[in-house]
């Protein structure tokens, strides 16, 4: 029988990803990474949790195999399934499988998301066995030493219908992400949105003020990766007033009192 | 106002003289009721059953509300005798009672209102006087007569639709309100505004309305356009409760720019100065005295040093502002174009106040008055440009707040000396230059309030009016530290302790961030006052005391209810509790079998609160109605692999084939079935009744429990259509063996008219022992067969108990947070919905992130609540 694994080549890095490390956050991933050992990156919606992945795929020369993981995905979508060409029943590695076979690094993002059955399929590669069992085809794949499973998990999403099991969560090391310190939050907006250091830094300083406001009815902060959307608006020609607007005061709140303090504070910068 | 009425000849339908007599011989041995004796005698012949009502009342408004509003309420009672005895009969029930829920400053006025029903729509008397009070702060005189009179022709229809209207419940009634109002008031944007403020410098500030005083609005045009009523105290950002000026949005600009005038203070660190770095010769310090006023203070004149500071500062603001929000900047110059610019009258100005008004102009115009050097007297002249040139470089990107008080301690003494020659050659002369006279008589004056507020000064009488207000500016200044409160002060003096400490220690410490940390901590404060206040109320209360009271009467009602204290406390007695342990911090371990835990019942009384609440919120309830059944679950759900079902699985018989095509063996997992399908989730909400939440919600008149409750009532409906089992628990208590659980709803009992009665009747109680509460919640919650257990709980504060034993600060927030990683460890999940805005840290340390939700808008709390329920549970 015929098994079909996506082609490596399908995974690599190839550009690099533009990222700024924060706080020694890259030398942890490595240190990890050569000790063998899963990582779940912790943080807001936004604050580069991807982006950092991908950037480090690229440092370390792996394939990266990227999962976005909702509450259909299945242990069998992440392991593979048999499929039917023609005449020919074929075996298709799912993601996590392929993954493992080139040693790749294999990123769930928001892993709380995927159904429960998938931690099944998770749990004995996280520990030293590093075991991944693929039942359909009798077979126990051994992860190769440049394997490496990745988690992501945002703990200000509250529905404690999805919290991470202690159990689960102390299977990894962790690394905190938050919205970088505005410093360096302004190189990567006039990085990643083409604007002006000048206008990267209104946005910023916006997306600082509005922050302020967390718990204050507001549930996230302006996270970065919208502050670099209202950034390419002006870019694409909206006038910064109307680009703050749609990424900013529409998106993150309902409560009409809320939205025009954002506004307002939209209006005090330009 | 019924003094005109003194010389009416009064009706004497029924032996006037007799009654008289009655009455003498009634009100003989009431002497303390005093100059309340002649209405009362002219009551008794109007109406006697009005007059014993009267009589029965008067005491205690005359105590509550003092002897003024006692008589004003006798001659309105008498005047409502005359027309109707029916109406003066229930009004003489009704007063008392209104009057203590009218705001002091506002108890006149609301007479007035009902007087002037009186004579114009008598009919309508009752429901105004029995509905005003909420609204009694939204109009001004002119609009409250229109809305009564509206009032009054909806009455004849029916009473109903007036009391509703009246007290602004029906939409009619609302948009009746804003029609009829000039201007923008405060309360439509206040909660919008003290966002913009709290994101701006990021501290935990309140906007409030400012107590109307006649302080003189002051020169800047922008701070006049705020009428002087626009000022922050490092605290609290005061602001005009409506501003009327240019109209439509542009008044809501003046709001804005104002607010973050203020806002930049704290922003900019005006509150932030430090003397060591000024030199070493200033005064003493003094109770709860900023370093800021001390620095004035040691400059030798408070009130022209305050005017000079503010000036010089409002400098720095602006520039800084300026460069942190261009925006901000066009709006600030689109107000100053509108905004009449005052030429000064300099040659009419004694010299002092030629320096403070070049300043002035100076610092609005970026220059000195055209012409200006020849006006003025030879003297200021250099003085002023010294101080202009000082007020320049403020404006530079680097200049702090320590700038602006060195650059007004270098010129300072040629001020003072300019004043002090004045001075001299006034009284040599002997003529009467006031405002030197002013500032010299008041140089060492000990008040505090002197430093920016020296009140009334007196003006030249031959300068312009508009002048006048120039010469009172500075109490229209935005920097009142001194308009502090007593609880602000102490956390300030607090803060700067701290703040020495800090820089003793060597370690870099800004006083603002010090105030600002303490600040999050006065919850405990606040609730520690509320005590006293229960405290108060217990000694004077018969009964046992101590014991969980039901049914105490408003702190503010003058006429004290019958109280069930006895009924209770028997119930305490008799009702077996359960024991639970506590965590004690001191000792870093349990303490078994600490606390005790009853569940008392609550007295059914009826449906009123509930149908009323209903009633308020008809629409939302109905469309959240709708939206939590579009979000209950379908009835049946197809439940797919497994070994036994209803039928066969086609993709999965279709997989095994392959399978087994492909030389694997496949499962034998083909079947499905229709399940029916359950959310299966168990939710409690649990109810903090402790004396704190007594407090009235800013604005709205409602007392903060009163807001919980209307929100458990919409959440019931909501759970309700839903399909969740919930239940509904408060709870409270007095020290660690009267901890007490009430149930409005079990698990096990309907969601019906008695559970709505019992929901009516949970009203404030005494401490929150949330520890103790929150382990009897999660066993109760644990016998539940659910696989999703959520409690949450509504509070306002932080856990205290001053019992016997005090259960307070970090050991009760660690007893609390043990309490509820014990309930995660059993699989219940906890979740606190507060209204408590200084409670980030202490949640954050409690509850953990995202497990928590601060509503900063109590009156939102019943809108909001359905949301955050079905953000938990989707």
């Amino acid at each position: 029988m015929r098994q079909i694994t996506p082609p490596v080549e399908d995974f690599h890095v190839d550009q690099e990803p533009y990222y700024l490390p924060v706080a020694g956050e890259v030398e942890l991933f490595e240190q990890a990474w050569r000790s063998q050992l899963p990582v779940l990156l912790k943080g807001p919606t936004g604050s580069g949790k991807t982006r950092f992945v991908s950037h480090m795929a690229h440092r370390l020369g792996r394939p990266l195999v990227t999962v976005a993981c909702h509450e259909d995905l299945t242990a069998s979508d992440l392991v593979g399934r048999f499929l039917i060409l023609g005449d020919e029943t074929v075996w298709v590695d799912g993601p996590l499988t392929a993954a493992v076979r080139h040693g790749a690094i294999v990123y769930l993002d928001e892993v709380v998301e995927a159904r429960k059955d998938t931690m099944v399929v998770i749990h004995p590669l996280t520990d030293d066995r590093r075991l991944l069992p693929v039942d359909k085809l009798a077979t126990l794949l051994r992860a190769p030493d440049e394997f490496m499973l990745v988690v992501s998990y945002n703990p200000g999403y509250q529905s404690v219908l999805k919290e991470l099991k202690p159990s689960t969560r102390q299977r990894f090391v962790s690394l905190d992400f938050d919205f970088p310190p505005a410093e360096l939050e302004r190189s990567v907006v006039a990085k990643e949105a083409g604007v002006s250091a000048e206008l990267a830094a209104s946005l910023v300083a916006i997306a600082g003020k509005v922050r302020n406001l967390t718990d204050r009815g507001l549930d996230e902060g302006v996270s970065t990766r919208l502050v670099i959307y209202a950034g390419k608006l002006v870019t694409a020609g909206a006038s910064p007033v109307d680009a703050c607007q749609a990424a900013f005061t529409r998106t993150l709140t309902d409560d009409p009192d809320l939205r025009r303090s954002i506004a307002e504070i939209v209006a005090d910068f330009f | 106002m019924a003094s005109g009425r003194d010389d009416q000849a009064f009706p004497r339908k029924r032996g006037g003289g007799a009654l008289r007599r009655l009455g003498r011989r009634l009100l003989g041995p009431l002497g303390q009721v005093g100059r309340s004796l002649e209405p009362a005698l002219r009551l008794v012949e109007a109406d006697a059953t009005t007059a014993r009502t009267w009589l029965r009342h008067v005491r205690a408004v005359q105590e509550a509300l003092g002897g003024d509003l006692a008589r004003a309420y006798g001659d309105l009672l008498f005047l409502a005798a005359e027309r109707d005895p029916a109406i003066a009969r229930q009004l003489a029930e009704l007063l008392p009672d209104q009057l203590a829920r009218v705001a002091p400053e506002r108890r006149r006025r609301f007479l007035v209102a009902v007087d002037w029903t009186l004579h114009e729509r008598p009919a309508a008397a009752v429901p105004v006087a029995r509905n005003l009070a909420p609204v009694l702060g939204e109009l001004d005189d002119d609009a409250l007569q229109a809305f009564i009179t509206e009032a009054a022709s909806l009455a004849k229809d029916s009473p109903e639709k007036a009391a509703s209207f009246l007290r602004g419940e029906s939409g009619q009634g609302r948009q009746a309100i804003q029609a009829l109002d000039r201007g923008l008031p405060l309360a439509d944007i206040q909660r919008v505004l003290a966002l913009y403020a709290a994101a701006h410098c990021g501290e935990q500030v309140s906007v409030e309305p400012a107590p109307p005083t006649h302080a003189s609005p002051g020169f800047h045009p922008l701070r006049a356009a705020g009428g002087g009523l626009a000022y922050t105290d490092g605290h609290t950002i005061r602001l005009p409760a409506r501003i009327d000026q240019l109209g439509g949005e542009r008044d809501f600009l003046v709001y804005r720019v104002l607010t973050a005038l203020c806002a930049g203070y704290l922003e900019l660190g005006s509150f932030d100065l430090e003397l060591e770095p000024l030199g070493d010769s200033w005064p003493r310090p003094q109770e709860g005295e900023l370093a800021l006023q001390r620095f004035l203070r040691g400059l030798g004149n408070r009130s022209l040093a305050g005017d000079l500071f503010q000036i010089l500062e409002d400098a720095r603001i602006e520039a800084g502002l300026r460069r942190l929000y261009p925006g901000l900047g066009r709006d600030l110059d689109t107000l100053r174009a509108e905004l009449p610019q005052l030429e000064p009258p300099l040659e009419q100005l004694p010299a002092v106040e030629q320096l403070v008004a070049l300043l002035g102009y100076q610092a609005w115009a970026g220059r000195m008055p055209d012409g200006a050097q020849e006006l003025v007297d030879g003297a200021v002249w250099p003085v002023a440009e010294r101080l202009g040139r000082a007020l320049e470089d403020l404006r530079s990107e680097q200049a702090t707040v320590q700038d602006t008080a060195a650059s007004l301690q270098r010129v300072f003494p040629d001020a003072l000396a300019l004043m002090r020659s004045a001075a001299e050659a006034e009284a040599g002369s002997g003529r009467a230059r006031g405002r030197s006279r002013a500032r010299g008589g008041r140089k060492d004056s000990g008040d505090a309030e002197g430093s920016f507020a020296p009140g009334g000064r007196p003006g030249e009488p031959d300068v312009p009016a508009s002048w006048r207000d120039v010469l009172g500016r500075a109490s229209g200044g935005m920097l009142r530290p001194e308009r502090r409160d007593a609880a602000a002060k102490a956390l300030d003096q607090r803060a700067m302790e701290a703040h020495q400490l800090a820089q003793e220690a060597g370690e870099d410490s800004r006083f603002s961030e010090q105030r600002d940390r303490l600040r999050r901590d006065t919850a405990r404060a606040r609730k520690l006052a509320d005590y006293a206040e229960a405290d108060a109320w217990l000694s004077a209360m018969e009964g046992p005391s101590g014991g969980v009271v039901e049914e105490r009467p408003r702190a503010h009602a003058p006429l004290p209810a019958p109280l069930r204290a006895d009924v209770e406390q028997e119930a305490l007695d008799s009702t077996e509790g359960s024991v639970y342990p506590e965590w004690d911090l001191t000792i870093g371990d349990y303490r078994p079998a600490w606390t005790l835990v009853r569940e008392l019942p609550l007295q059914q009384a009826s449906t009123d609160f509930v149908d009323r609440v209903m009633g308020a919120y008809r629409p939302q309830i109905r469309s959240l109605r709708r939206q939590f059944e579009a979000l209950r679950p379908s009835e049946l759900e197809l439940v797919r692999g497994l070994s036994h079902g209803d039928a066969l699985d086609l993709d999965r018989v279709v997989e095994a084939l392959t399978v087994k095509r492909a030389g694997g063996s496949p499962t034998d997992r083909l079947y499905l079935r229709h399940e029916r399908n359950r959310r299966d989730v168990a939710v409690a909400f649990l109810l903090d009744m402790s004396s704190s939440t007594n407090e009235v919600v800013s604005g709205g008149g409602k007392h903060i429990i009163e807001v919980e409750k209307e929100a458990l009532v919409l959440i019931a409906e909501a759970v309700d259509a839903i399909g969740d089992r919930f239940a509904i628990w408060g709870f409270s208590g007095y020290g660690r063996d009267q901890v007490a659980f009430y149930v409005a709803k079990g698990f096990d009992q309907p969601y019906d008219a008695a559970a709505r009665e019992r929901i009516g009747a949970m009203s404030w109680k005494m401490e929150n022992r949330d520890g103790a509460a929150i382990r009897h919640a999660t066993r109760l919650l644990m016998d539940q067969p659910a696989r999703i257990r959520l409690l949450i709980l509504l509070s306002d504060g932080k856990p205290l108990d001053c019992g016997c034993d005090l259960y307070a600060d970090s050991y009760a927030q660690e007893d609390t947070r043990r309490a509820l990683v014990e309930a995660r460890r059993e699989g219940v999940h906890p979740y606190c919905i507060t209204v408590d805005p200084h409670s980030r840290d202490y949640l954050q340390q409690m509850y953990g992130r995202g497990a928590y939700t601060i509503i900063d808008a109590v009156e939102a709390l019943p809108l909001r609540i359905p949301g955050i329920y079905r953000r938990l549970t989707r």
